[in-house]
């Protein structure tokens, strides 16, 4: 089943290896981005990033929509890792099937972007993905870590 | 001479070159490249692909502090796009940087020198109880 639907701007990268992957208990990853899935050094960096032993995949939005029912039918735990929140917009408007959830854990900081958390900064058109993915229904929640707090979208997003 | 670059998440790369120095004294072409807090996997990359080309070496050996993970992912993607010879040793230590800073250019390809270098950092890591030394000097202890 698809265990998280996750955002984070570096997609594979130590904190997802050493804690999400385990915290979770993640036996396959699809990270679901146009941009990566169509150039192959990126693609190819981030399959080799993955950890051994994780299903590791790297799929056009379009791809990972029509895979979202097979996703959710495995046995083992999936993680879908989405670079930004427009993408996670696209494939909640794309698969309505999908667990209205989505964890926004670190987001880089970039010209022109306001903080939702210590950890994550987000430009105007993420933020607004964020409120549409909001009013379609998906809790939209900030988590680096599980052993930290979680901050929901609903309790901040007056200050947006 | 070959560049070296040791790439970390915050200021670990730095301490790094601090311990050289202080074992070694001062090296040439030596750099550090840390991931800060908010930045980007972008951002990163274009700072290392930087250091890289403006050392203006024809090879360089970036080191990374962990396989799989912004610095190391950074590094590699930098490799595609500077103007040197350059590989990548993922999951640095000291025993690496120091070997690498003080016999780079024997004649050796990139390629022998950087699985010497990752020799050298295995070699390094070891377990030592008290009965690993007691077992060094023969004599109880």
């Amino acid at each position: 089943m698809i265990r998280l639907v996750r955002c984070d701007d570096r997609l594979i990268h130590g904190q997802c290896v050493t804690r999400v992957i385990s915290d979770f208990r993640i036996g396959h990853i699809v990270v679901c981005d146009d941009f990566v899935a169509s150039n192959p050094v990126l693609k190819n960096v981030f399959l080799l990033a993955a950890p051994s032993g994780v299903k590791t995949e790297i799929l056009s939005v379009p791809e990972t929509a029509g895979r979202v029912p097979a996703l959710d039918a495995e046995k083992q735990n999936v993680l879908i890792l989405v670079r930004l929140p427009e993408t996670a917009l696209q494939l909640h408007q794309t698969a309505p099937s999908l667990k209205k959830e989505l964890n926004i854990g670190p987001m880089s900081s970039r010209p022109n972007t306001k903080k939702a958390t210590i950890y994550c900064s987000l430009t105007v058109p993420e933020q607004q993905a964020v409120r549409q993915l909001s009013a379609m229904g998906v809790r939209v929640y900030f988590n680096q870590v599980i052993t930290q707090k979680t901050v929901e979208w609903g309790d901040i997003q007056a200050q947006f | 001479m070959t560049a070296i670059v040791v790439c970390s998440h915050a200021e670990l790369a730095q301490g790094f070159l601090d311990a050289v120095d202080m074992i070694a004294g001062g090296q040439e072409q030596l750099f550090a490249v840390g991931l800060q807090p908010g930045e980007g996997l972008q951002d990163l990359t274009r700072r290392i692909a930087d250091c890289i080309d403006r050392s203006g070496a024809e090879k360089a050996l970036v080191f990374a502090d962990l396989f799989g993970a912004s610095p190391a992912n950074a590094a590699a993607m930098s490799l595609f796009s500077v103007q040197a010879e350059t590989v990548l040793v993922t999951g640095v230590n000291l025993a690496a940087v120091l070997e690498a800073a003080l016999s780079r250019d024997g004649g050796e390809s990139l390629e022998a020198f950087a699985a010497r270098i990752c020799g050298a950092g295995r070699e390094n890591l070891r377990v030592v109880t008290k009965q690993t030394i007691q077992n060094a000097g023969g004599a109880a202890l």
